[in-house]
């Protein structure tokens, strides 16, 4: 029998993100009602599975900036112990590096930061606490905002630039972070397919 | 059974049952547990058995009178109060009334054959008591004369039922002119029995109870392993019993051995040394590995997939956390003479392991040349669960680009793992028990992938050959193959009745449909002739698909698209930390998102996107010392007290064991 994963949440086709969550103190845990409603979608998953085989190409990379992939976050062969930290990697560190991901939805989001996954994932850290559901590759982004602002959920591919920095940390949160982001604002770029601009002029007669 | 509930309350000392106010306490458990307890029918089958001195805990639930508190508890066995600590701690699951309390009694043991009255007696501050009544049997365990058995080597073919081995004897050996060309090495063994496989709680049984029914002696609910069920959330404080590999250890010196291609927190492996509630606490299960197995139950080797709960939280791919962890309540270490546990993502269990002697091997390179010189072995050779033969034996004969994916290129066989497996168990004078595990012709019949399953089930017989080898020249071996549940209601029904080229064609052409793919295509009866199957060298076929291929139905089946050709990648498998990331995240997702193609959709009978577990009887076949008493018709737990009869007794030796 296989083990059920709460994972892998969708883009597009969900539903609307509302209500958006409140600033809270970097302490304060969450409400009943943020819980009851972070969890109310928590097999939404199952409306669209394969949510990065639909990504658009993305635009060119500004002057400066590196494209990254997570599947380039690590060497391909995994030793004796776990796998490591690839030399691509390591060789950006302090860099400014570009990612396409989603955000992770989680019922206590650290505020100031988001966790990018490269899938929909849905994590539950009032039941299960800093639990094993994230993937090895998830970033940690540091979202430039006001003091104890917490990160509006963003449903959808994200398109983010920033300063990456590689290496073992332990995080305020308990999760310990790999790699992680420094956005330079606090905009979070969807990366969706441009629609095609309706033409002005009247349709012929 | 009569469903009058026999709780059998007592208003004690003074006609208390005439107030509306003071009411009893309610006994709602009894554990063990009982039909005499739950239906008041003192009838075998008796639900609880044991050996004699096999340990097991006392538990009783008791729901106090509103405002009352209980302040007194007792077990009595056939009338003789039980000596020891009792410990009461709140019950916390959902639907129980505020007050009510769990009552333990940690480790007791039985020595004499029999049925047993188990009561508990409680009483509360206002002084009113209850009794309830169940039983127990503590098993006699025979006369036979004959030489005792000093190993078991227990193989577990997960969710292997008769059609998965008659359809890898097909692909293996053939079949011509209604004769099949040759055997299985399974085949060869001279007994055979048929085991009923229900749980505690279902009569469809999950991998859990499916196997710690064989190391225990007992039904347990699906989910739990090593533990009756019990009224507080926590996973590990379960009411326990003692398994084979403990009891053996403590009292013949045996070693214990767990070899699975699963991850080793997986339930089948898991089964033989862990006592937990939740199956999925891989960080608790993995710990306690080490932490008791390795002292309680003489652990020795242990081999299969799951590093990622071996390597400290602060390494990338770790899945280790406080959730899946364990602390056990100080009573149940003492009462058991265990370790109570920390939570401790950051440790490095790899590690700790080491410093208890074990050899760590992490491919099958360093696993061929460490067996010989280690007297305690780890194989740890994926993150999670490790790739199927299929992808194994494709990867050797250079075409790895599913085990590369993974990031584990050279991982071990089954036959290769036990080979390595016994090289070291056998060291120890005393004996040992071993349990292998072909883990995936389970979880490869719930993602309907037959070319998967039958691959993975030739893996399993080559590995059964080397068991047999073993015994061979180790006569005082036992080898029992079986499996803990069928899965996927798995059955032959025809052949292709066109060439692999015309079947390719139609898989590609979205116009083919139920005509193109089923009706054009499945031949039945004398139209699917004896399909033929081409094996090379290394004992797996050259192709899966031949021309006029067998042909794979599936009773418990979930939604699926089927176009009869072997699946270039396995459905994704959600325990594996990388399977969001590309390459894994290309592979697809379940059964409705693969052979899309040709338009052929069968609708499932059970609902998400696997195939069930079903109910159906499972063959169970036996091989060596005492192989004759494994003859006939009975219930899986009946397997435990013949083997251990012939380990602590003798064996009956009125038919050719071999």
């Amino acid at each position: 029998m296989r083990f059920q994963l709460f994972v892998l949440v969708t883009c597009s086709l969900v539903p609307p993100l509302v209500p958006a969550l409140s600033a809270h103190g970097r302490h304060a845990p969450p409400t009943t009602a943020e819980i009851a409603w972070a969890r109310t979608t928590a097999r939404w998953e199952t409306l669209r599975r394969d949510a990065r085989a639909f990504l658009p190409p993305r635009p060119p990379a500004p002057a400066g900036v590196t494209d990254l992939e997570f599947s380039e976050f690590f060497s391909p062969v995994i030793g004796d112990r776990g796998p490591e930290l690839s030399a691509k990697l390591h060789a950006l560190d302090g860099q400014r590096v570009r990612l396409v991901g989603f955000m992770v939805r989680q019922t206590i989001p650290t505020p100031g930061v988001l966790l990018l996954a490269p899938q929909p994932i849905q994590v539950d850290e009032v039941e299960y606490g800093a639990c094993d559901d994230l993937p090895p590759q998830v970033v940690r982004v540091f979202v430039p905002l006001p003091a104890d602002a917490r990160v509006p959920l963003t449903a959808g591919p994200l398109l983010l630039t920033g300063s990456l920095e590689v290496g073992q940390q332990p995080e305020p949160d308990g999760r310990n972070s790999f790699i992680r982001l420094r956005l330079d604002t606090p905009d979070l770029t969807p990366h969706v397919a441009a629609r095609p601009v309706a033409s002005a002029a009247p349709a012929s007669p | 059974m009569k469903l009058n509930h026999s709780v059998l309350k007592l208003a004690a000392l003074c006609g208390l049952l005439a107030s509306p106010v003071l009411a009893v306490p309610t006994i709602s458990r009894l554990t063990p547990p009982s039909a005499l307890f739950s239906y008041g029918d003192p009838k075998p089958p008796i639900i609880a058995r044991f050996l004699p001195g096999q340990r097991f805990d006392l538990q009783a639930t008791i729901q106090p009178d509103p405002g009352a508190i209980i302040v007194g508890v007792r077990f009595i066995v056939d009338g003789v109060s039980v000596p020891g600590p009792i410990t009461l701690v709140l019950a916390n699951v959902a639907g129980l009334p505020a007050n009510t309390v769990v009552a333990s009694q940690r480790a007791y043991s039985n020595a004499t054959p029999g049925i047993h009255t188990l009561s508990v007696t409680t009483t509360d501050n206002r002084g009113v008591s209850s009794v309830a009544t169940g039983n127990f049997e503590v098993v006699a365990l025979g006369n036979a004369t004959g030489n005792k058995i000093k190993n078991i080597i227990f193989m577990i073919g997960d969710g292997m039922g008769i059609a998965h081995r008659t359809a890898a004897r097909i692909v293996a050996n053939g079949v011509s002119q209604g004769k099949a060309l040759s055997p299985l090495a399974m085949d060869t063994f001279p007994i055979t029995g048929i085991l009923q496989t229900s749980s505690l709680n279902s009569i469809v049984t999950d991998s859990a109870p499916g196997a710690s029914c064989y190391s225990t002696g007992n039904k347990q609910n699906n989910n739990q392993e090593g533990v009756f069920p019990d009224d507080t959330t926590d996973a590990f404080d379960n009411p326990r019993m003692e398994y084979l590999g403990e009891y053996l250890a403590r009292t013949q010196g045996k070693s214990l051995g767990i070899v699975t291609t699963a991850d080793v927190f997986d339930a089948t492996p898991a089964a033989w040394a862990i006592h937990t509630a939740n199956r999925g606490a891989g960080t608790g299960i993995c710990d306690q590995f080490l932490d008791e197995a390795t002292t309680k139950a003489n652990l020795t080797v242990l081999l299969g997939g799951g590093r990622k709960w071996f390597l400290p939280s602060t390494t990338p791919g770790s899945a280790r956390a406080n959730a899946s962890d364990y602390v056990l309540p100080a009573e149940l270490a003492t009462g058991w003479g265990v370790p109570a546990g920390t939570l401790d993502p950051t440790r490095d269990l790899i590690g700790g392991f080491q410093s208890a002697g074990f050899t760590y091997t992490a491919n099958a390179t360093q696993l061929r040349t460490s067996a010989a010189g280690a007297t305690k072995l780890l194989g740890l050779f994926a993150l999670s669960n490790m790739n199927v033969a299929y992808d194994k034996i494709d990867g050797r004969r250079g075409n790895g680009s599913v085990v590369n994916d993974y990031g584990f290129p050279d991982q071990p066989m089954l036959d290769e793992m036990t080979d390595a497996a016994l090289t070291v168990l056998n060291k120890n004078p005393n004996g040992f028990v071993v349990m292998i595990e072909a883990a995936s012709i389970d979880k490869q019949a719930h993602n309907m992938d037959s070319e998967r399953w039958i691959l993975d089930t030739l893996e399993f017989d080559r590995a059964v050959a080397r068991a047999r080898a073993f015994a061979a020249v180790n006569p005082d071996t036992l080898v029992i193959v079986t499996a803990d549940h069928e899965c996927a209601g798995v059955n032959i029904i025809g052949a292709s009745t066109v060439s692999a080229v015309n079947l390719a064609t139609r898989a590609a052409s979205p116009a083919s449909g139920v005509a193109g793919l089923r009706d054009q295509v499945v031949g039945l009866y004398e139209a699917a002739g004896f399909p033929v199957y081409s094996i090379l060298a290394d004992g797996y076929p050259e192709s899966t698909n031949p021309n006029r291929k067998m042909l794979i139905g599936y009773a418990a089946n979930s939604d699926r698209y089927e176009d009869w050709i072997s699946n270039a990648q396995p459905i994704r498998d959600s325990q594996q930390p990388f399977n969001g990331t590309a390459p894994l995240n290309t592979y697809p997702s379940d059964p409705t998102r693969r052979d899309v193609t040709g338009g052929y959709f069968i609708a499932g009978q059970v609902p998400g996107s696997s195939a069930a577990h079903t109910a159906s009887d499972i063959p169970l076949y036996a091989y060596g010392r005492g192989a004759v008493a494994f003859t006939g018709s009975y219930d899986n737990t009946d397997v435990f007290f013949k083997m251990v009869s012939g380990v602590l007794v003798g064996t009956t030796t009125t038919l050719s064991e071999r």
